[in-house]
């Protein structure tokens, strides 16, 4: 039975494609069939992040409406066997996504992969909700500040109150925290909310801590899933959320200031 | 303490209350018809106007079941010579409840009976002001009594317990008590007719007894509310957090004087 993960945040530009794209190819990578969806139509950029921009032909909403076939709209990533990607489509809106066409196509995806990943769009509007509704996990994706933290407060209560989960009656969905853009040293100075904050607010499991890193706009910018990048802090952060996700147990990394080097030390103590 | 009852459209032409009235009631001990006007007029010669007009109740209770049966037409037209309108008749044998519906006048049970009533709801978990609610029908005037024939029975105020936590943008109202094992983020509401209960750290809003009701209290274990009220009465308490040395304790929150006490717990 395929699993449905939605990453999701409420709020914009806190890494949830970044998210998608790393843990979609970080399972792919450990040999697992998943497909990751974008679901924000209008304004795709899952596809830039994969680097496969080029490869649109059809997309997710062509699937609902029946012009075109699933095969179709499906792209194989080339780097990463059992990896595929849905895109969206860049020139509808939102309200393009149907009840009925969204659980179609996902059904259809369940009878070929184990992990569905679920793009979510920002906002708890209907392209959101849609994202969420379908979803068995979700990961709540996080900036270590109380706007972003408010805001997946606000999409935790959506999780467990609108989503197909909680309107069934069904045993809710599973949710995991990871916080993103975490920079030790701004939160030494007081500048950003400490791990043990964010958790004691939302009260849900972490599944990681990624560190804020040039290497994740680097990734963005090159079309390959930081995940991939396995010499970065972020990628190998990537790397440990994905073990988490299959059940290991792996301690968090990088939630102290990174330690200077013996030069470091020496000038700067002299300094 | 009043019962509203919608009646459904915009444009209803009436609205259903309850409300509680002080009513006078006269008891017989005895039924002859000579013996009550006599102490009528002994007591009306005084104050011949203070009567006028006056709803009574005619209490059955003290009567000794030996006293001959008494002519409910009679007995309203000798009180509305002395200005008394005979409002209802209360309590006695099977047989003035027979004679109250013959004669049209609405009859109530005795206090005595009410209470075993009661006793057998209780058993039931009913909370304290359901059996005031009760109390209060039973000495409405005939028009609140007919208008809560009508009503389904009394709604009973159960406690809502809630075990997960109450998340940003969320608000959660229940009738009776409201009981949160879980924290309450900032940004979602809590509403309750009765007391509010937060097992947990409170961040968001917190209003209790919002039907009115003074009495009633808000608990938490970790005061961080954005803010609080009882019956309309509210504080917002985050706005001065950093001078508040109760800020993060367990407190207890009341109505006093129109004011909010806020004390450790």
């Amino acid at each position: 039975m395929a699993r449905i993960i939605v990453v999701t945040s409420g709020k914009g530009g806190v890494g949830k494609t970044t998210t998608s794209s790393s843990i979609a190819t970080g399972l792919a990578l450990k040999g697992h069939r998943t497909v990751v969806i974008d679901f924000d139509v209008g304004l795709r950029n899952l596809d830039l992040l994969m680097g496969c921009e080029r490869r649109v032909v059809y997309d997710f909403v062509n699937v609902i409406n029946g012009e075109a076939e699933l095969h179709q709209a499906l792209i194989r990533d080339k780097r990463t066997e059992n990896l595929s990607i849905l895109p969206a489509s860049q020139t509808r809106d939102k309200e393009a996504l149907t009840h009925e066409g969204v659980e179609k196509v996902l059904n259809q995806l369940a009878k070929d992969f184990e992990y569905i990943i679920c793009d979510s769009p920002a906002g708890i509007e209907h392209g959101a909700l849609m994202a969420l509704y379908f979803a068995d996990e979700a990961i709540i994706t996080t900036n270590p500040e109380v706007s972003s933290v408010r805001d997946s407060d606000r999409i935790l209560g959506i999780l467990q109150s609108k989503s197909r989960r909680a309107v069934e009656n069904l045993e809710p969905v599973k949710e995991h925290l990871l916080v993103t853009r975490y920079n030790p040293d701004r939160v030494t100075r007081g500048e950003m909310l400490n791990i043990q904050d964010v958790e004691e607010i939302l009260a849900i499991p972490l599944i990681g801590v990624i560190p804020e890193s040039t290497s994740v706009l680097k990734a963005s910018n090159q079309g390959v899933p930081v995940v991939c990048n396995t010499e970065s802090d972020a990628g190998q952060a990537y790397n440990d959320v994905v073990a988490r996700f299959l059940g290991e147990d792996i301690p968090h990394r990088f939630l102290e200031p990174a330690k200077k080097g013996f030069l470091q030390r020496m000038f700067g103590g002299i300094g | 303490m009043t019962l509203q009852l919608q009646t459904g459209t915009a444009a209803a032409a009436f609205k259903m209350t309850g409300g509680i009235y002080t009513l006078t009631t006269l008891e017989l001990h005895s039924t002859n018809p000579a013996d009550i006007t006599n102490q009528l007029e002994n007591m009306t010669r005084k104050a011949p106007n203070f009567f006028q007009q006056t709803p009574v109740i005619i209490a059955f209770d003290q009567l000794s079941p030996e006293q001959p049966p008494i002519d409910l037409y009679q007995l309203r037209h000798s009180l509305q010579q002395f200005g008394l309108i005979l409002i209802a008749v209360r309590g006695g044998q099977e047989s003035h409840k027979q004679d109250a519906m013959m004669a049209g006048i609405p009859w109530l049970p005795s206090p005595r009976q009410r209470d075993r009533e009661e006793d057998e709801d209780s058993a039931d978990n009913v909370e304290t002001n359901v059996v005031i609610m009760q109390k209060s029908r039973t000495t409405t005037s005939p028009a609140a009594e007919a208008a809560n024939q009508t009503q389904t029975p009394p709604v009973i105020q159960k406690t809502t317990l809630i075990e997960h936590p109450i998340r940003s943008g969320q608000q959660v109202y229940a009738e009776g008590d409201l009981v949160i094992t879980s924290p309450v983020s900032s940004g979602a509401e809590l509403l309750a007719g009765g007391n509010i209960h937060v097992y947990g750290p409170l961040r968001g809003r917190a209003l209790a007894g919002i039907n009115g009701n003074s009495d009633a209290r808000i608990f938490c274990l970790q005061f961080e509310a954005e803010l609080i009220s009882i019956n309309g009465q509210y504080k917002m308490p985050s706005a001065s957090h950093n001078s508040d040395p109760l800020w993060g304790s367990s407190v207890i929150v009341s109505l006093e004087e129109q004011s909010l006490h806020i004390k450790k717990l």
